[in-house]
């Protein structure tokens, strides 16, 4: 015999091959006990109401039992032969044609306004349960990391720009000299004036080649820059400090990307490395997003703006995005950057689709078989200019 | 707010939805289900004691859909609906307004986000159950769903079609009607948009739809058709 079962925030019912209703399980407790319930149906796929009534039903001989899901639901190994699923089947399709008799006369709802209410309740309950589950998704706070990031970067540069255009008045032979800006901040901050600093000190505690440190003491000599007031200087001090602490900001929020972006994505992480994976995936507006969209699109993340340019007529179709900051591309040759990028790109879909769905770890293989490629590419190129010039 | 001065309610075409008249303007409105409490910084309006909500055309393909003079408007009070792709709910409010305490809105949206408001609604607007999923994958939310009148579906996807069909086989009582909003830009941008909708209604004929009434959505709503269907 044949039995056909649904499952519903009211309970379990169940009919016959003749859609005579043949078990009604109602589900038992308070509002907050039914939604745990339905929650742990819909997502650990077991439910005691359910157990009971498969149960109940092979007692009473029913040796078929279809049940209206898609996804399998957890049972015992010895039934497991016993059930089948389909959707839709005659037990649900009566249940939502008589929802409003079945719930008074069989669930034993008031009426179908109680009963609707529980519907909605639970609806209501499982959706707020599901955004905020949405909500702690990793890949959203990598995106939130990566904005903050790049407005940190420009912020930095910007800060930058003016504490030089000041300290310029004074020693503009420096920006001439070094150029990462955390040196030269940190070296203001230690000496505060020119002509306070102090080869030594560069030698041991910044760790300067002495062709450098020469450098800077004949320009200390020679240069062309006003001398720096004790007032001046503490203000200067004051945006020094706050570029460091932006700068420790930074820091920790690419070190918190670089830490995270291995447990989100390790494949697409392994193959561009963390930042350009986390680019990516902010651009598609999340992994799932990243891990459905062609390679073709991928090329292109990032490089909207250029795009849309273009389409509107104006400048050259852009190759690539922020794949062009993967060092390999950004560093080779004009003639095969559109290529390398292609290739990328189809890796990266790969890597992104296997993060999102398979969660497998075919770490460092991807990587090294593109390492690999480029190179034959590059050689290639380099044996197509050469018989050229032959 | 608009001033109450010089105005007149009248019955549209259809049940529960009305124009206000203003001078010469005319808006169309529902009643609010829920006086005082306001779904989606809409315009309200007293009349005669009475609290009505106006629905933007232009923020609203089914108010556009109206304002182009579409044959029907199959909602009615008591209806029950399942509405894809119902996002922040404010077309939903207005259908909530018009099938009343009696009726209810399946109302599903597979971004949670964009579902996030939907819940302060719900929670005021007792006809509403929101649910978190992919209208592509009925599976996902059919322990919640009741047969229903109509079927709403408004998600901007390549196969309206075939979202459409599997859900009206699943829930849609015979005879019930569909609304569907198509954008063709989802479908396919290389290609016309009155291409675009023909090629749908021929689709949605061979799936088993009658169509009854087609309306183009511009200048509501641009590259977007409006799609009354009847289940044969
Ligand atoms: C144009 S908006 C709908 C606006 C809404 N109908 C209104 O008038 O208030 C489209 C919505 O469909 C949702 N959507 C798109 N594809 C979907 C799918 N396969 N399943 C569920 N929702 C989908 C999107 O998340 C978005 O919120």
């Amino acid at each position: 015999m044949k039995a056909y079962l649904t499952v519903s925030p009211l309970g379990v019912l169940a009919v016959n091959e003749k859609k005579e209703i043949i078990l009604v399980k109602k589900l038992k407790g308070d509002i907050n006990q039914v939604t745990d319930k339905f929650i742990s149906f819909l997502e650990k796929r077991t439910l005691t109401e359910l157990n009971n009534a498969l149960e109940e039903l092979l007692d009473m001989g029913y040796r078929e039992i279809n049940i209206e899901e898609r996804e399998p639901v957890k049972v015992k190994e010895e039934i497991k032969g016993v059930i089948k699923y389909s959707i839709p089947n005659k037990a649900g399709l009566l249940f939502r044609r008589y929802f409003t008799a079945l719930s008074v006369e069989k669930f034993g709802f008031r009426n179908k306004k109680e009963a609707r209410r529980r519907i909605r309740e639970v609806s209501i309950r499982v959706t707020v349960y599901g955004i905020k589950k949405d909500r702690s998704r990793k890949d959203l706070s990598i995106i939130q990391a990566i904005h903050v990031l790049d407005d940190l970067e420009k912020m930095l540069n910007s800060l930058f720009l003016r504490i030089k255009e000041w300290y310029s008045l004074y020693f503009p032979e420096l920006f001439d000299i070094l150029e990462s800006q955390e040196l030269i901040i940190k070296l203001i901050s230690k000496f505060k004036k020119p002509e306070k600093i102090n080869p030594q000190t560069l030698k041991e505690e910044f760790n300067l080649p002495s062709e450098i440190i020469n450098k800077i003491a004949s320009s200390i000599n020679e240069t062309v820059g006003a001398k720096l007031q004790e007032r001046d200087s503490e203000v200067i001090e004051e945006l020094i400090q706050e570029w460091l602490s932006l700068k420790k900001c930074y820091d920790a929020v690419r070190g918190y990307i670089e830490e995270e972006m291995p447990k989100v994505a390790p494949n697409t992480s392994s193959l561009t490395g963390a930042l350009i994976a986390a680019r990516l995936i902010s651009s598609a507006g999340g992994l799932e997003s990243l891990a459905k969209l062609p390679s073709s699109t991928i090329q292109l993340l990032g490089a909207e703006k250029a795009l849309f340019r273009f389409i509107r007529g104006k400048g050259t179709p852009p190759k690539h995005g922020v794949i062009y900051q993967y060092p390999l591309i950004r560093k080779s040759n004009k003639k095969v950057r559109g290529k390398l990028a292609r290739k990328l790109a189809n890796k990266i879909a790969i890597a992104a689709r296997i993060d999102m769905f398979s969660g497998g770890r075919g770490e460092g293989k991807l990587q090294e078989k593109f390492v690999r490629e480029i190179k034959n590419i590059v050689k290639e190129e380099r044996n197509e200019s050469n018989k050229q010039q032959i | 707010m608009l001033r109450k001065k010089g105005m007149k309610v009248i019955n549209s075409k259809f049940e529960g939805i009305y124009w206000l008249k203003k001078g010469k303007r005319k808006f169309l409105v529902t009643k609010n289900l829920v006086p005082g409490f306001r779904s989606c910084n809409e315009e309200i309006v007293y009349v005669n004691g009475r609290e009505y909500r106006v629905w933007d055309p232009y923020r609203s393909k089914a108010s556009a859909a109206i304002h182009k003079k579409v044959k029907e408007f199959p909602v009615k009070e008591g209806d029950l609906i399942l509405y894809l792709g119902v996002a922040s709910g404010t077309t939903a409010s207005y259908l909530s307004d018009i099938i009343g305490e009696e009726g209810v809105i399946y109302g599903v949206d597979f971004s949670a986000s964009a579902l996030l408001p939907l819940i302060q609604i719900a929670r005021k607007r007792e006809n509403i159950v929101p649910l978190l999923a992919d209208a592509r994958t009925p599976s996902r939310y059919i322990n919640f769903v009741e047969e229903v009148d109509v079927v709403y579906c408004d998600v901007a996807q390549p196969n309206p079609t075939s979202i459409v069909s599997t859900n009206s086989n699943l829930f849609l009582k015979e005879s019930g009607y569909v609304l569907l909003a198509i954008k063709a830009s989802s479908i396919d941008i290389s290609k016309k948009p009155k291409e675009v909708y023909l090629e749908e209604e021929k689709k949605l004929k061979e799936t088993g739809f009658e169509i009854i009434d087609s309306v183009n959505l511009v200048p509501y709503h641009k590259k977007h058709a409006f799609l009354l269907l009847k289940r044969k």
